[in-house]
């Protein structure tokens, strides 16, 4: 975490001097005219305030998802895809080779994991006033976390030749969505000092949430159990839980019994607007949901034999139990951003913004966006950018907005890791919305 | 709200894979390179395969699995049942009476008489003398054998008198005459004359003549003459209203000791033949008596009514068939009793026709139902039966399970049988003389014989002699089965086992064959009765103590195991992807004999199909396993250790890919060295197997 802060401080140390050494904003340049909620740029990731200062009063209607992992590209994605659906005889195509071929992607040491995120919904907002802008949304949102330990894929990928011992180390899988209705207020304190004063914004809401479906996989054994595989004998103590909430259909998603949730978000906003920096803290999704009636199973798996057929009966004979129903309390995955924005010239806005990781069952890596925002035309801005951190090593970003009196349109998409088919993860963003 | 928060969520969802679709490669062909991607590797796992402890009886069927008293292996042989029929064996054949014989010498015999003369009288008085039998025929005329006349006279005169006495028959013969003798007077004298060889012929009439001389004796006195004859014996007779008889009595077990030693004797069946001779010329009527022995309630006896013989001493015999089934004999009451009566009008008898004129004796055989009482076999050999008892050993009493092929080859040096004998009887039995021998069944159930009637017994190859187990107690002493009770003994049969476990195994049918002789008794109060018998359990243990040819024993077995299950497409990929396996052994070989195994594996499930010959079977590289070291007895004494490898290409492997497979296996075993072909397994002999494999898998290395 500490090497994350430091990072962080050292990036905004070199986008600083440049912002502040940018020249204000231009008179007569479109700048001028950009509202601190085109200002704001977009991101891919959870942003429970985008809309809450749209300058207008309007209904948005928008989307966004990310994911990546750490080992398979799309194009792996796409072959697993097409191995796995039947063929015209109606037999699977994925084979055992076809899985441990693809099991030699996953990087030595690291183990495979990964994680996505999505939201989408309608969002209904606009200011209050001059210092007051409101925003009510209705949306649903979607979090997946896994982490395949590299320990318990080393025997098949490297073999028992150098070591015995293994395990399924902290390998876990958790998915949350959940559908919210949330009322955000973004409070204007500014211009401060003078006119052209820092305009201080202060952001707060809430959400209140409901789980539609929750599932979760982790070992009960701490550390993984143990695995043990030589030529002498075999030994294995496994325990292995698998959650969630039960589906019989659609409906279900919107069961009220299934639980709820509240999660709060704040936001700190600093704008100049006459250099057009702008500097942001945002602490969002604060907050726990419960999910009632979560079915969990259990399966154990324990063997010490020094016959391989004990082993291959064992397995054959092993399978999940339904333990209990319980309810469980989700800590829902903590958004920390620092964002900073400038304005190199007229039509070029440079953000940085660092997504601080987070721990837990929602994993995230730290994320540091570096983008571009190219308004040629005002209306019409181009954005580039850069995505560093992550597992999956550095993305690109590239995207498009319309911004009217009336009509919203936003679009944005990132290849993680790589471009395109290479890429180990994507995102999109789409926005439309429409203002009174 | 649920209907358009649904089409959002499938548009998203939809969108999403619409997106993974769009990446994906071509083809299946171009989706798997792209998996191998990550570069060529190689990799190898090491899996058990086993690390097991294997013992005897893990080849052996479970329920025949058993340990020989001397430690070793064995397999049990269902147990067979034979039975000694002792009770239904017991007879008394022979059976000899004592013989009676009486004569009728009382004919031959006159009663006293005497007839007493006073004189004088006028005229010389005489008197006559008839003489009778004592048992009062009359004597026509007789020939005196020896005999005496005693005179006796009184004088009761006052005179001298001589007395002068002469005896005449009624022929006029002088018989006997007495000299004159002067008895003085007052005085009695007396004197006597042989008769014998005097002839009498009707009846004797005596005359007296006494003389005085000169004196007169006084009136009223008298010289009394008393001839007096003494019981004469007769050296011929002729007598006529002739009723002789005689009941006369005797021991007819006399001859019969062994008889005589039982208490009490239930007969089954048979009789007594009874044979009667009369040797007077006169007809006899016999009654025979045999008291003692009863039949019915009534007392066994026979009638007879012999006509007269010749006369000239020859007899006359009757006999007849006395029925003794079901007769009860208590031998300390037998009597037997003889009542002859002779009757005629007249009959000249003489000591040739008289004497032992009725002579009876009677013999016979007869089975016994029950006999009682201080049974010992020295005093009726009879309680010693002839035994046989036989029953077909099924050829599925015995399992040698994987061992049947190697027993087939071999020589079975250890077999113990426990025998579990049942007397029912009330008496002791003593088995002496009994053996077990194996007999072949011929196509009809009959048991095999030779010319002379005898059984055919299996036969010692080298000797040519009966394999026979004698049936003895320790230190080969006969066994004895106490009275209703049981008695058990452990014999060394290996000999006559090897034989049956070879004529089984080569599905011959024989039966096993018990004869010899059980005794009944210890000379103390016992019963034994027919159906009384002696049941012999015989459980045989077959040690796994065999020798085998020098060449060894071939064993050939088919096992089905079970595959990966993997589809023929998956197991071609892993075939590929195999670059190699290994299996490695290490075996410490705790049996005695040195083994050879050959695997062929072909996939499926076979059944017991020739794995060897097919075209698609995998062969194995040979497994050879060292012997151990063993005793003179073939008993492991340094257990041997030894490795193997064997080594499979990935598309020989290919055979296990399936959902089973079948293993043909032979199995060479040698005899091991310094015993001279001899192995013995004992129950804690034990086979350790190490075995783990070694695989070589290849992966990624595409494009």
């Amino acid at each position: 975490m500490r090497r994350m802060h430091l990072l962080f401080g050292g990036l905004l140390l070199a986008v600083l001097p440049a912002a502040l050494s940018a020249q204000a904003v231009p008179d007569g340049s479109g700048a001028l005219d950009v509202s601190s909620f085109s200002r704001r740029t977009p991101s891919l990731e959870s942003d429970p305030f985008r809309f809450a200062l749209s300058p207008h009063w309007g209904f948005v209607i928008s989307a966004n998802a990310v994911g990546a992992n750490n080992a398979l590209n799309l194009t792996d994605a796409g072959s697993l895809i097409l191995l796995s659906r039947q063929d015209s005889a109606g037999q699977n195509q994925l084979r055992v080779a076809d899985v441990i071929d693809a099991l030699g992607l996953v990087p030595r040491g690291a183990g495979i994991r990964g994680d996505a995120q999505g939201t989408g919904g309608f969002f209904l907002g606009g200011p209050l006033g001059h210092n007051v802008h409101l925003s009510l949304s209705l949306a649903g949102r979607g979090y997946g976390s896994f982490f395949v330990d590299d320990n318990a894929v080393a025997l098949l990928r490297d073999g028992n030749a150098a070591r015995q011992a293994f395990s399924l180390g902290d390998t876990r899988g958790t998915v949350l969505a959940t559908l919210e209705a949330g009322a955000h207020a973004v409070v204007d304190l500014g211009p401060l000092g003078s006119r052209d004063g820092v305009h201080l914004l202060m952001g707060f809401g809430g959400r209140y949430i409901r789980p539609a479906f929750y599932g979760q996989g982790r070992s009960l054994i701490s550390n993984g159990g143990l695995v043990v595989v030589s030529g002498d004998s075999i030994y294995a103590n496994i325990s292995v839980q698998a959650s969630r909430t039960p589906v019989s259909s659609f409906s279900d998603l919107f069961s009220s019994s299934r639980g709820s949730g509240f999660a709060g978000d704040f936001l700190l906003r600093a704008e100049w607007p006459t250099n057009g920096l702008a500097l942001e803290a945002m602490v969002a999704n604060i907050g726990q949901v419960t999910v009632n009636g979560v079915e969990n199973r259990t399966l154990n798996f324990q063997v010490a034999t020094t016959q391989l057929d004990t082993v291959k009966s064992r397995l054959d004979s092993a399978k999940f139990v339904i333990q209990d129903t319980t309810n469980v309390t989700v800590t829902l995955p903590r958004i920390v951003r620092f964002a900073a924005s400038a304005w190199a010239n007229h039509i070029l806005q440079l953000d940085v913004a660092a997504t601080m990781p987070v721990g837990g069952d929602y994993a995230t890596p730290l994320r540091v966006d570096l983008g571009s925002t190219w308004r040629f035309v005002r209306p019409f801005p181009l954005r580039a950018g850069l995505v560093l951190g992550g597992s999956q090593g550095i993305g690109f970003t590239a995207g498009f907005s319309l911004e009217t009196r009336v009509l919203y349109l936003d679009a944005e998409g990132e290849s993680l890791g790589g471009l395109f088919r290479q890429a180990k993860g994507a995102g999109g963003r789409f926005s439309l919305g429409f203002f009174f | 709200m649920h209907r358009l928060l649904r089409r959002v969520a499938l548009t998203l969802t939809g969108a999403a894979v619409v997106g993974v679709s769009a990446c994906e490669p071509a083809n299946v062909t171009a989706a798997r390179n792209d998996l191998q991607r990550g570069g060529a590797r190689t990799f190898t796992l090491s899996l058990p395969i086993a690390l097991d402890t294997f013992g005897v009886a893990d080849f052996l069927p479970a329920q025949d699995t058993a340990t020989t008293p001397t430690g070793l292996a064995g397999v049990t042989v269902s147990p067979e049942s034979v039975t000694v029929q002792v009770g239904d064996e017991l007879r008394f054949d022979n059976v000899n009476l004592a013989s009676f014989a009486f004569g009728f010498e009382q004919m031959l015999r006159t009663s006293p008489s005497t007839v007493s003369v006073p004189l004088p009288a006028a005229g010389g008085l005489a008197d006559t003398l008839r003489f009778s039998t004592p048992g009062g025929s009359h004597i026509l005329s007789a020939t005196v054998d020896t005999g005496t006349v005693a005179r006796t006279m009184a004088n009761a005169t006052a005179c001298d008198a001589t007395v002068t006495l002469t005896l005449v028959d009624s022929t006029g013969a002088t018989v006997l005459a007495f000299p004159p003798t002067t008895v003085p007077a007052g005085a009695t004298m007396a004197d006597s004359l042989r008769a014998d060889g005097k002839r009498i012929a009707g009846y004797v009439r005596v005359v007296p003549v006494v003389g005085f001389g000169a004196c007169v004796p006084a009136g009223g006195t008298q010289v009394t003459t008393d001839a007096a004859f003494r019981a004469m014996t007769l050296a011929s007779v002729g007598l006529t209203n002739i009723n002789e008889q005689f009941d006369q009595t005797y021991d007819p077990l006399t001859t019969e000791p062994r008889l005589a030693a039982v208490d009490t004797v239930v007969v089954d069946s048979g009789g007594l033949v009874l044979r009667v001779q009369n040797r007077l010329p006169i007809a006899v009527n016999v009654t025979w008596t045999l008291h003692g022995v009863t039949r019915g309630g009534s007392e066994l006896s026979g009638v007879f009514t012999i006509p007269a013989a010749p006369g000239d001493g020859s007899t006359v015999t009757q006999q007849a068939t006395v029925d003794l089934a079901g007769a009860t004999m208590v031998t300390g009451q037998v009597v037997g009793e003889v009542v002859a009566v002779a009757q005629a009008a007249s009959a000249t008898i003489t000591p040739t026709t008289a004497t032992d004129a009725i002579a009876l004796d009677a013999s016979g055989s007869f089975a016994v139902r029950r006999l009682a009482g201080a049974l010992d076999p020295a005093k009726t050999p009879d309680l010693a039966v002839n035994v046989e008892d036989s029953v077909e050993v099924d050829s599925a009493s015995i399992d040698f399970g994987d061992f049947t092929d190697a027993v087939k080859s071999a020589t079975i040096n250890d077999a113990a049988i426990d025998l579990t004998l049942e007397n029912t009887a009330d008496a002791p039995i003593t088995l002496t003389g009994v053996t077990f021998g194996l007999v072949p069944v011929t196509p009809s159930g009959a048991l095999a014989r030779t010319g002379s009637g005898q059984f055919a017994y299996e036969t010692d190859s080298t000797t040519g002699t009966p394999i026979l187990l004698p049936v003895v107690g320790s230190g080969g002493s006969p066994i004895v089965v106490p009275r209703r009770g049981s008695a058990s003994v452990t014999l060394q049969a290996a000999p006559l086992v090897d034989r049956l476990v070879h004529l089984l195994l080569d599905g011959q049918r024989v039966a096993l064959v018990t004869v010899g002789t059980a005794t009944a008794g210890d000379g103390q109060p016992s019963a034994i009765a027919a159906g009384d018998v002696v049941g012999i359990r015989v459980n045989a243990v077959v040690g796994l103590d065999v020798t085998l040819p020098a060449a060894g024993v071939t064993i050939t077995r088919n096992q089905t195991i079970s595959g990966l299950g993997l589809n023929p497409t998956d197991a071609d990929q892993i075939a590929q992807r195999l670059l190699e396996a290994t299996a490695f052994l290490a075996v410490t070989n705790g049996t005695p004999f040195a083994v050879d195994v050959d695997v062929a594996v072909s996939p499926g499930s076979l059944g017991n199909a020739d794995i060897f010959s097919r075209s698609d079977a995998v062969h194995l590289a040979p497994v050879s396993l060292a012997a151990p070291v063993v005793d003179g007895s073939g008993v492991v004494t340094t257990p041997a250790y030894d490795t193997a490898q064997v080594t499979l290409t990935g598309t020989q492997t290919k055979v296990f890919f399936g959902d089973s497979a079948t293993a043909g296996i032979r199995i060479h075993i040698t005899p091991p060295a310094g015993s001279g072909g001899r192995g013995a397994i004992r129950s804690t002999d034990r086979v350790y197997v190490d075995a783990h494999a070694e695989a070589t898998v290849q992966s990624g290395g595409g494009s």
